[in-house]
């Protein structure tokens, strides 16, 4: 068995990984990516099917905050075109996002009543200024306490369906405020790439490589290598060979339930098993791509549904990219969420429904849409590792080995930006206990 | 012929698109074309190219050659296996 010596060892390519991987290879770490499938990205990456890219799980990106930042500190480039608008639909009326006083608008054109704004908004602030609400139970139950109109508990579970992959009674309460006040701490501007999201991973890749980093691609991690409960590297099985990389540290962004196997429960306490047993709650998805010759959206490129049945957003990338398609076609992708996200599933009446609310919010959708492609997400590939608020640590049990990505994200974050952050912590605890080129 | 796992498959519809004969279709779970599905060698490495049709059946799914299914290395988790017809 060959053998290679690094300080870091990555496995798996998401952006979790990623982040991981180019602030440590920046750092002087001598880093090494290994994803199992013939590209990178993970669920932030992009497929192309009868010339149209599509997004193989998340879409739209934030142009400023964390993922911007993370580019710019590795030197990577990073092209994301702003959306044109983003709307919430309340009571058939499509009523714009505003970056300032956006969120006491929607309330107000949900309730129709500025004393129960007024005391919705009241309780948010005080939440986010004095005392966060308890996270044993849900927003949406902390939330009926200040209004019980359904039009503005529609519009926070259109946003938390459409952030965060759950349902609104799903959230512990606590973690939404904790959300608002992160988000509310810059401007929330999305966008969408406009080569699609595998653009913009293979551009931290290339940052990375230009400064020394490796990533190998359909290079399948077999297991990782712990003595004296201390991770040494990983075995890994390219197309020729099967490999022993040592390295100082591990970094699985495959999730916390594959670090386990690879690592081999055995060498993990009973305490870590039985909190990742209980704590992890994957989010499940369906994401539709209707492909038409006109825009099907009217009003917005991103939209927020808050009274439909399932589905919660409906974006257009196009509108922004129109590269994402060929020439004269346009793309819409709408998500929905199940009632519930535990399993079993009927995913054949989630996609019915979803198709359902497709028909009543979108008035061309049967007329001039073409079902492009229908997936699902749950299980082993979900929308999210895990609910807000159900996360693990990033460090394990097994000195060096961390996990990054979206089971491991700090509280109050979601999507792209968590692993991002989980990236982030994990640089900061390898830099202070291990130095470069200690290998 | 290309299989699909129920029980692993999630339905994310990775493999229809690095189909090359379209012979998959991803509508909640993956079901293949078996008209379609037939004799597809999307080997990503090069270097067997040479070797004999009839020899390539036999280095299907081989790691050491690459020959292998495009479908096959794009699931993320494992869901296709190639079966004899």
């Amino acid at each position: 068995m060959k053998q290679e010596v690094y300080d870091v060892v990555v496995i798996g390519s998401g952006i979790g990984g990623m982040s991981a991987a180019s602030l440590l290879t920046h750092e002087g770490y001598r880093t090494l990516v290994v994803e199992r499938l013939p590209q990178i990205g993970g669920r932030f990456s992009t497929v192309e099917y009868k010339g149209f890219k599509l997004p193989t799980g998340a879409l739209e990106v934030e142009a400023m905050g964390l993922i911007a930042e993370l580019y710019s500190e590795v030197g990577a480039g990073f092209e994301v075109r702003p959306l044109a608008k983003l709307c919430y639909r309340i009571g058939g009326e499509d009523v714009p996002m505003l970056y300032k006083g956006g969120l006491r608008a929607l309330l107000l054109t949900a309730s129709e009543d500025e004393e129960v704004t007024g005391r919705v908004m009241a309780a948010l602030k005080r939440g986010m200024g004095w005392e966060e609400p308890s996270n044993s139970i849900s927003f949406r139950e902390w939330l009926s306490e200040y209004s019980s109109n359904e039009k503005v508990l529609g519009v926070f579970q259109g946003m938390i369906a459409s952030f965060m992959g759950i349902n609104a009674y799903e959230l512990p309460a606590g973690e939404f405020i904790r959300w608002l006040k992160i988000t509310r701490s810059y401007p929330a501007i999305y966008g969408h790439a406009p080569k699609g999201n595998l653009a913009l991973m293979e551009s931290l890749a290339k940052a990375m490589r230009a400064q020394g980093g490796e990533i190998w691609t359909r290079c399948e991690t077999k297991q990782i290598l712990v003595t004296d409960e201390v991770a040494r590297g990983v075995v890994v099985q390219t197309d020729k060979d099967e490999m022993e990389i040592a390295s100082r540290v591990v970094i699985s962004n495959a999730g916390p339930q594959k670090t386990v196997e690879l690592a081999g429960s055995e060498n993990f306490d009973k305490g870590y098993l039985k909190q990742m047993k209980e704590s992890l709650r994957p989010a499940s998805s369906i994401m539709i791509h209707t492909v038409s010759d006109r825009p099907l959206l009217e009003h917005a490129d991103s939209l927020i549904l808050t009274e439909a049945r399932r589905v919660n957003w409906i974006a257009c990338p196009t509108e922004a990219c129109p590269e994402l398609a060929p020439p004269g076609k346009h793309l819409m992708v709408s998500y929905s969420t199940p009632a519930f996200n535990f399993p079993p599933y009927d995913f054949a009446q989630e996609i019915a429904w979803h198709l359902q609310d497709l028909k009543e919010n979108i008035p061309r959708f049967g007329s001039e849409g073409d079902i492009l492609a229908v997936n699902c997400f749950h299980g082993e590939w979900p929308a999210f590792r895990t609910w807000l608020g159900y996360d693990l640590p990033q460090k394990t049990p097994i000195e060096n080995l961390y996990n990054v990505g979206d089971a491991v994200k700090p509280s109050g974050r979601t999507g792209l930006p968590a692993s991002v952050a989980s990236g982030r912590m994990v640089v900061e605890d390898v830099k202070s206990r291990i130095k470069p080129g200690e290998a | 012929m290309v299989v699909v796992d129920e029980e692993r498959c999630v339905g994310c519809g990775r493999c229809m698109a690095f189909c090359p004969r379209e012979a998959l279709w991803a509508w909640g779970r993956v079901r293949v074309d078996t008209r379609k599905c037939s004799e597809c060698f999307g080997g990503v490495y090069q270097f067997e190219q040479n070797a004999p049709l009839q020899n390539r059946e036999s280095l299907l799914d081989t790691v050491a050659t690459s020959w292998t299914r495009l479908c096959l290395i794009n699931c993320p988790v494992g869901a296709l296996r190639v079966e004899e017809e």
